[in-house]
């Protein structure tokens, strides 16, 4: 079943448009990747997605409700939640208080403690750093306190963006494994990378996103076409 | 460029007319008109002058009105020193002191620039408010400049106002040829860079503090020789000058016109004088109520003022209106 | 003069306090939606005026007055948030600074329509209370005790509740709070509210240890614009801290200087914070 389609999206910033039409879809229960250079569009499409942005033509649907006309809060309430780049914890804010904000919405709000057990099993050194403030935390426990937080309201769909940038190998290794953990607990991912070679391997269905349109899309044999052979794998072993 | 050339487009030619015309006022000898076009003028000016800096480099000066009272207690001042001096009436005219208005100003403006004008947005809004509540009150306070009272130059000076009008007509004039000019010089568009985004102007190459200091110093100069003639006119000088009215009027002048255009300034003060003679006449009292709520419509659906709304609804306006 | 010394500096903490009080609803405000509101000096004397009014037209105590300035500032905060704030809330400071001055002028000019521009003052309570050599007036001890009050339970609010983290989170990083279903519009509804109540009441509590009169949203808004600056933006710790300093200040140019110069002082610390230290005391970023 689709739990999310994207169809036709087109966004701009001011007079800047910067998604040309792109469509995709994410199939409940998959992980599903859209990867693209930089500026190609990527970030874009999934603030629109949540809400941050609003689209200028085009229609997203989820879970067969229409939700681009929806402010973000009303979205994130039908169970989409975002990882931002760089994770973005309220750094004057604690641990706890950072996981509690990703529980802001009416019916998470209820089950805080449930969630919250959950993402310590996840992430047990946020456990450990509960009273510690977010600003003072490494660059990898930033970024499970991201992804702790956008679990405190138990999405159905997950996306995040660029969760590997900037970390180290081992971290990284960590965090795809978190991915796939995640995906075998029922959340459907839809993940945004520029480590290309890595989210091919674990994306069960993949969209290459290049200056604001969907030119290719997708399973793992994509791995073997030309295009993104040349254009993406050469760039993307460092 | 030549001034020459510049002023044959539309905009000067039609200012230096209505200035030749406003010339002629004292010509029909009464005294309630005269009266009346120097209060204006004077708000005019002194709108110029705010213009300069709020309109052209986007920087919110709260506390322009600090300008106008520093000229008018230089021209006091000035005056009752060398009457004293020579006790009794000065044997020139009091209205050759008012350029020193102007540099006194301009010369305190130059010293609290570099400062000031580094802090940016709500906070210099904010600091430029204080600077002049300070300056009011060491006014208000020490002695040599009258305290609370005042300076009465009565006694050596008699109450002339025509020639405070040619003044203020000849200082209006200045103001506007002046921003005219800044506008289409180096200056100028190191202002527009300021204006639109001081950081990309900066990255850009543009001496964004030696910018911001020239106009503050030259917008005070204005302000400075307009509260000179005023304090001249009235023969007296007090705290006042530094008060919130006159403050209120020039922003509301400002906004009518047009923020950041050259014809803005002389049209706002134009109309604040129509708008303010109706409510005066059916509200008394209430008149800064309704300016207070002009001054929020103006900002929420007339940004451009006057001069900026014709700009934009009446095509053939936008090559004429500057 | 160690007695004097200590009298000058409780009378500061008791006055500073409740500056500390107005400079809460306009750092709340500045803070989460850069809007800077140059009314809050009116918004201020609109609590002082209910007070007045209340207590010299009707008899009506300060203390009714006190709690009745919390609903009055519910409903005005939102009538002036809908009307006007909203509107301008992430434009240029150019715009919401005359938008706000033009509400002033406004307000202002109808006080002194309604109310006259004389100098009113309430003579509520004249006992004090004697603490070794310090006398301490009864009325600033309850205005100190409501300002502790009203601090603990913002305090509170703001840690405790999910509004209140929302307040938080907004002024930290707006994108990722509303990424996370915070309702934007709202929170800043809130905030705006929850800044004029503390004005309102700030207000109140003024009327009754301070003379007033129109004029005095000037003097007021400014000493409010100082606390925060002093305090650093958007930290009501900070607030309070940066209240009782300005009032200790306030109060020590008065007594050892002149009643007069105690304005031009507040500047002047103001002048000297924003080119030394714009980020406040207490305060390690500059926004």
């Amino acid at each position: 079943m689709t739990l999310l389609d994207v169809r036709n999206l087109a966004v701009a910033y001011g007079e800047v448009q910067v998604v040309w039409g792109a469509s995709l879809s994410v199939e409940e229960g998959s992980i599903t990747a859209l990867i693209g250079s930089n500026g190609a569009g990527k970030t874009t499409t999934l603030k629109t997605i949540v809400g941050l942005k609003r689209p200028r033509e085009g229609e997203i649907h989820f879970a067969g409700e229409r939700i681009d006309q929806l402010p973000s809060h009303r979205i994130v309430e039908h169970g989409i939640s975002m990882v931002l780049e760089g994770g973005r914890p309220f750094p004057h804010m604690s641990v706890i208080e950072n996981l509690l904000m990703g529980a802001y919405t009416r019916a998470a709000r209820g089950r805080t403690g449930e969630h919250l057990e959950r993402v310590f099993r996840l992430f047990p050194i946020l456990q450990e750093r509960r009273n510690q403030l977010a600003g003072t935390l490494s660059g990898g426990e930033r970024q499970m306190l991201a992804i702790g937080r956008a679990l405190m309201s138990d999405p159905k769909l997950l996306m995040l963006d660029e969760p590997s940038l900037g970390l180290a190998p081992k971290v990284v290794e960590q965090t795809f494994q978190v991915i796939l953990e995640l995906n075998r607990q029922g959340v459907t991912i839809l993940l945004v990378e520029q480590n290309i070679q890595h989210t091919l391997q674990v994306a069960h269905r993949s969209f290459v996103l290049e200056t604001g349109r969907v030119v290719l899309s997708g399973g793992p044999e994509l791995r073997e076409n030309e295009h993104v052979r040349t254009a993406y794998l050469g760039m993307a072993t460092r | 460029m030549t001034l020459l050339a510049l002023c044959a487009r539309p905009t000067p030619i039609a200012l230096l007319l209505a200035f030749a015309v406003m010339a002629l006022i004292p010509l029909a000898r009464n005294p309630e008109l005269n009266g009346y076009f120097l209060t204006l003028l004077d708000l005019m000016l002194l709108t110029y002058s705010l213009n300069m800096v709020v309109g052209f480099s986007g920087y919110l000066s709260f506390g322009h009105i600090v300008f106008w009272g520093l000229g008018g207690y230089t021209a006091g001042m000035l005056v009752t020193t060398i009457g004293r001096a020579i006790a009794g009436e000065l044997t020139f005219s009091p209205y050759l002191l008012v350029p020193l208005g102007g540099l006194v100003a301009s010369a305190f403006a130059a010293v609290i620039a570099y400062p000031i004008l580094r802090i940016r947005g709500a906070y210099f809004a904010i600091a430029t408010f204080s600077v002049n509540l300070a300056v009011q009150t060491i006014f208000f306070n020490v002695p040599v400049f009258g305290g609370a009272e005042g300076l009465p130059l009565k006694r050596f000076m008699s109450y002339q106002i025509v020639p405070a009008f040619y003044w203020l007509l000849a200082f209006g004039l200045l103001a506007f040829l002046s921003s005219y000019l800044i506008l289409r010089i180096k200056l100028g568009y190191g202002l527009l860079a300021i204006l639109n985004d001081e950081d990309v102007a900066q990255t850009m190459g543009v001496n964004t503090t030696l910018y911001k200091i020239l106009i503050y110093i030259i917008a005070a100069f204005f302000a400075g020789a307009g509260g000179a003639v005023w304090a001249l006119a009235q023969v007296f000088v007090d705290p006042e000058n530094f008060g919130i009215t006159r403050s209120i009027e020039m922003f509301v002048a400002m906004l009518l016109g047009g923020v950041g255009t050259t014809l803005g300034p002389f049209i706002g003060a134009f109309i604040y004088f129509a708008i303010k003679d109706l409510l005066i006449i059916r509200f008394p009292h209430l008149h800064l109520v309704f300016f207070g709520g002009i001054i929020m419509i103006i900002v929420l659906f007339v940004p451009g003022g006057l001069v900026g709304a014709l700009r934009q609804h009446v095509p053939g306006l936008r090559r004429i209106l500057e | 003069m160690f007695a004097l010394l200590l009298q000058v500096i409780a009378n500061g903490l008791l006055i500073g306090s409740i500056y500390g009080l107005a400079a809460l609803g306009l750092t709340l405000v500045w803070g989460i939606m850069d809007v800077v509101n140059l009314a809050h000096g009116e918004f201020i004397l609109v609590g002082a005026y209910l007070c007045y009014w209340l207590f010299a037209g009707w008899g009506i105590s300060p203390l009714v007055s006190f709690a009745l300035s919390i609903p009055l500032g519910v409903l005005f905060g939102w009538l002036v948030h809908v009307v006007l704030i909203r509107q301008v809330v992430g434009k240029p400071a150019l715009t919401t600074l005359l938008l706000t001055f033009g509400l002033s002028i406004l307000l202002n000019n109808l006080m002194l329509n309604i109310f006259t521009p004389d100098v009113r003052m309430i003579r509520w309570s004249q006992q004090s209370i004697l603490v070794g050599p310090l006398v301490l007036p009864s009325t600033r001890l309850i205005a100190f005790g409501i300002v502790l009050l009203l601090t603990a339970a913002l305090y509170l609010f703001l840690e405790r509740t999910y509004p209140g983290r929302g307040i938080r989170a907004l002024m930290q990083d707006a994108e990722a709070a509303a990424a996370l279903g915070v309702n934007t519009a709202r929170i800043l509804l809130l905030s705006f509210v929850i800044g004029t109540i503390f004005a309102v009441v700030a207000g109140a509590l003024v009327s009754v240890v301070l003379p007033f009169e129109p004029a005095s949203a000037l003097p007021l808004a400014i000493v409010a614009f100082v606390v925060v600056v002093v305090g650093g933006l958007g930290r009501p710790l900070g607030a309070m801290l940066g209240g009782i300093l300005v009032g200790t200040v306030e109060s020590f140019t008065g007594t050892f200087i002149s009643q007069a110069y105690a304005p031009a002082t507040v500047s002047f610390l103001l002048i000297l914070f924003l080119l030394v230290r714009p980020a406040g005391l207490f305060g390690t970023t500059v926004r």
